[in-house]
């Protein structure tokens, strides 16, 4: 890890019962960075954070926070209350019998701040979130995306070490979704604040992250940024996770098609190939598929087509194609993939 | 079938009214008269039982203590019941409840009176208030532990985990979160303990000895096997009296006290 790292997860693990949610999980964070950590749902993501919170402990591993070892797994523990995290829960978790101001001044209440700066503290942050209207309101009486903005407001009042973020835009109107996430990721830049979020959600997790972390199965599989990801997926399912690659098991009949980027059964481990929907262009030779439809997606359609083998794809054209017919596509970047599902190699034709 | 139904309510209603009404019109004869309804109505027994009576000190008597013996088992029973709500394995929780309950319903409150009896006396607490309420803690501790475990079993964990990460130790969670949210709970306890303890009449009459201090419900006893056995008037109206906070308060507060026996059924 280098010296500059803020955060470090080091090994962690955590099982209840038989069952295994956290295996050996490495990352670090640096100061100021946002991080976004991507998976399936119901595969750790949570519970990786609520360690990193000090909520519950790891079976093995350490968290270090700004240079302190806040939970080695042993003797070492020190309690969330004392860790100064801020923690926006997916559904919020505000207290329902304080208004939104007292929600918000509540981190700064326990820190015992004078009344006058928790109250300049909480108008400065609910005018920079947009809230400043409703702070007298009870949870209740607030709209989805005001009750994620005062949850906001509420984590990052104190002006915590690190944010945690679980899902916190997955009880929001799709339609705002992205302008909320562009004011959110603006705010926490400007701010400084160093953070983690949790979602399932690929694109959200594009658009937000310094850097992604996919967790799969309670391991991590790949980190990197997000363009390093979606070129250079370290395997099949960061392949089809993220960006959704179109993934074929390898047959003889492809051989022709492969023989173009000078792929001759030379390497036995390839077992699967797998291409980006814009990668595709149309062309009078390649794999041939029958179109099933074509989506008009504003700038481009979406055609879905089934080639002989059975296997359905997706790639986009800038015109559409009469549904029925039968196109040759090929693809101008491929990936192989081993039977174990890694990355064996990336291949690009230029056309 | 809806008519059926109706007569039944209506049978229902008339045991409850006939007596009551009949106690009315015994509450307004003048004394020595015997006929009802009465030919010259009149409010003397009342303002005897107020005034030369002073019924009210034992009725505000039975407030003090309910009241107190509540407060000793709201303070008991929050963290209690907060221990069992957020214990690890919940199975206990279920075991507790269920033995809590038959515990309650099996064991008559008089099989603890001696030892309760026992034990105030060697602390010096007999023929006070604070002996009273504590030993009201028989009928008033395990159902009030059981409403707010049943409300704090649905209180939101995560609520209490942004506590914790806002910076909130285990007693300002409790004071700030815990307590807060439980006032439903802790209004349908003090609803149910009033309209369970206004009528209780073996501790108060066994533990209070000094006239002072005995409650309404004693009073109401004592009178019966007293010299006011043939004035029916001034039993009567002494009884109306008793009854009246209770009407009032369960008319106030009709709506919190369903919500407080569903929210016992679920726990």
């Amino acid at each position: 890890m280098s010296s500059k790292s803020f955060v470090e997860i080091i090994d962690i693990h955590k099982s209840y019962g038989k069952l295994v949610v956290l295996e050996g999980v490495n990352f670090d964070v640096r100061k100021g960075e946002f991080i976004v950590i991507l998976g399936p749902s119901g595969e750790g993501k949570t519970t990786l954070l609520n360690i990193i919170a000090g909520v519950i402990r790891p079976d093995k591993g350490k968290v270090i926070i700004d240079g302190q070892v806040v939970d080695d797994s042993s003797n070492i523990y020190i309690p969330p209350e004392r860790r100064d995290v801020g923690y926006v829960f997916q559904n919020y978790a505000l207290y329902p019998h304080m208004t939104a101001f007292d929600n918000i001044a509540f981190p700064l209440k326990m820190k015992k701040l004078p009344r006058d700066e928790i109250e300049q503290r909480v108008e400065k942050i609910a005018k920079l979130l947009k809230i400043d209207h409703v702070l007298h309101h009870k949870p209740s009486q607030l709209s989805g995306g005001q009750q994620q903005r005062v949850a906001v407001a509420r984590a990052i009042v104190k002006e915590p070490k690190l944010l945690l973020m679980d899902e916190p835009f997955s009880n929001i109107d799709p339609a705002l979704r992205a302008s909320v996430r562009l004011e959110l990721r603006l705010l926490l830049k400007s701010l400084g604040i160093t953070s983690i979020m949790a979602t399932h959600d690929q694109e959200e997790a594009m658009t937000l992250a310094d850097r992604l972390l996919i967790l799969r199965r309670g391991k991590p599989i790949q980190i990197g940024s997000p363009m390093e990801v979606y070129e250079k997926p370290s395997d099949k399912f960061v392949a089809e996770f993220v960006g959704g690659m179109n993934i074929l098991e390898l047959k003889s009949e492809y051989s022709s098609l492969l023989r173009e980027y000078r792929v001759e059964g030379e390497d036995v481990s390839v077992k699967f190939m797998g291409f980006r929907p814009e990668s595709v262009i149309i062309s009078n030779e390649g794999l041939e598929a029958e179109v099933l439809d074509a989506e008009y997606k504003g700038d481009k359609w979406t055609i879905i087509a089934q080639i002989r083998s059975g296997e359905i794809i997706r790639f986009y054209n800038k015109d559409p194609v009469n549904t029925k017919s039968t196109v040759y596509i090929k693809p101008t970047k491929i990936y192989l993939f081993s039977s174990e599902g890694k990355t064996v190699k990336i291949l690009t034709i230029n056309k | 079938m809806a008519s059926l139904i109706n007569v039944f309510l209506i049978v229902v209603l008339l045991t409850v009214l006939v007596p009551l009404g009949v106690l009315v019109m015994i509450s307004l004869l003048p004394p020595g008269e015997w006929s009802i309804p009465p030919k010259s109505p009149t409010l003397d027994n009342f303002v005897y039982v107020f005034k030369e009576f002073r019924f009210y000190r034992n009725m505000l008597n039975t407030f003090l203590f309910i009241g107190l013996a509540i407060l000793i088992s709201l303070v008991l029973a929050l963290p209690t019941a907060y221990a069992i709500a957020r214990l690890q394995i919940k199975y206990y929780v279920w075991v507790f409840t269920v033995v809590l309950v038959i515990l309650v319903k099996s064991l008559p409150p008089g099989s603890l009176l001696v030892p309760v009896y026992e034990l105030l006396w060697k602390l010096r607490l007999t023929n006070t208030v604070l002996g009273v309420a504590l030993s009201y803690q028989v009928y008033t501790l395990p159902f009030v532990i059981w409403i707010l475990t049943s409300f704090l079993l649905d209180l939101p964990r995560e609520v209490e985990t942004a506590a914790r990460i806002d910076g909130a130790g285990r007693f300002a969670r409790l004071r700030h979160i815990i307590f807060p949210l439980s006032i439903p709970g802790i209004i349908s306890a003090v609803i149910l303990g009033f309209l369970n303890l206004w009528n209780e009449y073996m501790y108060s009459s066994v533990i209070v000895s000094s006239r002072n201090l005995q409650t309404a419900a004693v009073v109401l006893g004592q009178l019966v096997t007293s010299e006011y056995v043939y004035d029916w008037g001034i039993l009567a109206s002494a009884n109306i009296i008793s009854v009246l906070p209770a009407i009032f308060f369960v008319s106030f507060v009709q709506k919190n006290i369903s919500k407080a026996i569903t929210g016992g059924i679920k726990g």
